[in-house]
């Protein structure tokens, strides 16, 4: 099952964001779901982005599963490859002719509310440590959990 | 130069009489005095062998406003009576304020730190950036030389410790160098690699524990003053560019109030507090993190500073 954008909609929505801009409003304040609209063909596209390199982020848990890496190596690496597929997901998304081929996997939806489990503790690892955050034994617990989730999706398919 | 000092004396003399203070005579010498820069301030007092520090209180000072590129920068500047003249030292008593922010010490060794001896952390856990009463140190820098020094430039302050700019809505925002440089791992988010090339090692402080982390930042020998400057200027150009979104949000678990900054053309993310407001972090996000920003109120770190059980 694959989603494709209506890049009609997406024109609209992104024609009346600019609109907006102009007049020092946004479709956050005028119309937060529209907002969101505007913002899922962005986040879906990178759902893909990041499911066709679903190797690369199981390798990376492994590794840290395994303490081949420790944790601040693999918050850093983790977040830098989200950061690599959102900065991937910006050129389709920049460009119309590209988005009107991109297909999105249903999978990739399913692949990517996993690792946004981790993609958050990372992030508030980085950002806050032991105290405030997450403790390194939560931390691991958390990515423990969400890698057996990842290894049933995987072996799934 | 003796007799300027001389007339500035007598006129702020002169001015205390005609406001009719009640102070007393000897204190408002001292205080014309110290103003016309005719005493020096007594750094002993001050408990630093070599330099003192004075906080200053944004948030009850003048500014001045003036144009710097393309932003609005606004300096404070003392003008309180009351705050303007007694030096608050920093090294009070059961305080160990200059430690580990890295200011209380020009060279930054940590060994001549007293934070440093029993309690090494106790500034991340008493004022850790992130908290609710989290406050960072604003000082006034100046050393024992320059004190006593027969020049007019004797009050050398370090103004660039915070940087003031005012956002699309007309609020202030107010970049502290200390809070940038806590944010160390999100200047590559801001500053690109040739920039950053030779100067700061971000891989380096990537691989460390957040507490390591946050002391190797701190020390200018790892990132220099020069790049914390253009990070924040690069920031604050995001913060305040045209097509940036300012939303009311959230930070942490304890909800701090504050506003949120979207760009979504530069997918750049950044906080500033209601309480002072005070730059608090700034990074880059996608389009899939700025979604679940707005699918949850815009409250950025929800779990952050949750009790543990």
């Amino acid at each position: 099952m694959k989603i494709t954008f209506d890049i009609d909609r997406y024109n609209e929505l992104l024609e009346k964001e600019k609109r907006l801009s102009q007049e020092n409003n946004s479709l956050i304040f005028e119309n937060k779901d529209e907002f969101i609209e505007l913002l899922s063909y962005g986040a879906r596209v990178k759902d893909q982005i990041s499911y066709e390199r679903n190797q690369d982020y199981y390798s990376l848990i492994s590794q840290y599963i395994d303490k081949v890496v420790t944790a601040p190596i693999f918050q850093s690496e983790f977040l830098k490859m989200e950061k690599e597929d959102a900065k991937a997901a910006k050129i389709i998304t920049d460009d119309f002719k590209q988005l009107a081929r991109f297909s999105v996997d249903l999978k990739a939806v399913e692949f990517s509310s996993l690792i946004e489990g981790i993609s958050e503790v990372c992030m508030v690892a980085c950002e806050f440590g032991p105290e405030e955050g997450i403790s390194d034994q939560k931390f691991r617990k958390s990515i423990e959990k969400t890698f057996l989730q990842i290894q049933n999706f995987l072996n799934e398919e | 130069m003796k007799i300027l000092k001389y007339i500035i004396f007598l006129s702020i003399f002169c001015g205390i009489f005609f406001c009719r203070w009640r102070i007393s005579f000897k204190t408002a010498i001292t205080f014309s005095a110290i103003a016309a820069g005719l005493i020096p301030v007594n750094s002993e007092l001050l408990g630093n062998n070599n330099q003192f520090y004075q906080e200053r209180l944004l948030s009850d000072q003048e500014f001045n406003l003036f144009e710097d590129s393309d932003q609005r920068v606004i300096f404070a500047k003392n003008s309180g009576e009351a705050e303007a003249f007694p030096v608050t030292p920093i090294n009070k008593s059961g305080q160990n304020r200059n430690g580990l922010f890295g200011t209380g010490n020009e060279k930054g060794n940590p060994d001549d730190d007293p934070s440093n001896s029993n309690t090494p952390f106790s500034d991340f856990k008493e004022n850790r950036a992130e908290s609710k009463n989290y406050e960072h140190q604003i000082y006034r820098k100046m050393s024992d030389k320059d004190a006593n020094s027969e020049t007019d430039d004797e009050s050398e302050c370090s103004i660039d410790e915070v940087k003031t700019v005012v956002a699309n809505d007309g609020t202030f925002i107010h970049a502290e160098k200390s809070q940038v440089r806590d944010k160390g791992l999100h200047i590559s988010d801001f500053l690109d690699a040739e920039t950053l090339d030779g100067k700061f090692d971000v891989i380096e402080a990537e691989k460390l524990k957040y507490l390591d982390r946050l002391k190797y930042l701190r020390d200018e020998n790892n990132l220099p003053d020069e790049i914390v400057i253009t990070a924040r200027d690069k920031i604050l150009d995001f913060m305040t560019a045209d097509d940036t979104k300012l939303v009311p949000g959230y930070l942490g678990y304890s909800k701090i109030e504050g506003t949120v900054f979207i760009n979504l053309r530069l997918n750049k993310v950044g906080f500033r507090d209601n309480n002072g407001y005070r730059f608090r972090t700034a990074m880059t996000m996608g389009d899939d993190k700025i979604l679940k920003l707005a699918k949850t109120d815009f409250h950025l770190f929800p779990d952050a500073g949750k009790p543990k059980n």
